[in-house]
């Protein structure tokens, strides 16, 4: 009885002094903004566009 | 009936025939006069992208009109193209025309015609 009552105060010391790590979630979403990335190689692209233009429909400029 | 039915597409294709020719010759004629009136100081070059009026004089206005009209329709194809808006496109053009500009020829600043340094 007395070994029982030993181990059950040991479990609860150890449950009691387990040291617990709180994750909290972020409570606004984080955002990667890719955006910009593409928004500039669509701007390269049409630069090169408008180059091609202005080379070959060189009577309207 | 049946004669209206089988007039209606001919006189279409009739007019188209008629029509194509003399639209494509004008803006033909309005790209191969362009750089003479941009040299005579009557046209120049808007941040907008497009041309404008500075003197009007002869058929500079003509001219502006047709180039503007088929710069409009690539501005168009680009814009749809990459799907970005028809502005950006204008803006881009703009600038690039403006750079490009010879000088003493004339652009558009803050509203105002200025030859270009």
């Amino acid at each position: 009885m007395i070994t029982r009552g030993i181990c059950i105060l040991f479990c609860t010391l150890i449950i009691a002094c387990t040291p617990t790590v709180q994750l909290a979630v972020p409570k606004e979403p984080i955002n990667i903004n890719l955006n910009v990335k593409i928004e500039h190689e669509i701007y390269i692209k049409v630069d090169k566009q408008l180059d091609d233009l202005f080379s070959k429909s060189s009577g309207l400029f | 009936m049946k004669i209206f039915k089988l007039i209606k597409p001919v006189l279409c294709a009739a007019l188209l025939v008629i029509s194509l020719p003399l639209m494509a010759m004008t803006l033909q004629q309005a790209m191969s006069s362009l750089g003479d009136v941009k040299a005579q100081g009557l046209v120049g070059e808007k941040p907008d992208g497009y041309l404008g009026v500075v003197t009007n004089s002869g058929n500079a206005d003509e001219i502006v009109k047709l180039i503007n009209e088929a710069r409009l329709a690539q501005y168009q194809r680009l814009a749809k193209d990459n799907n970005i808006a028809l502005a950006d496109v204008q803006a881009m053009a703009g600038q690039k025309a403006i750079e490009k500009t010879q000088s003493g020829q004339y652009i558009q600043v803050n509203q105002k015609w200025a030859k270009k340094p």
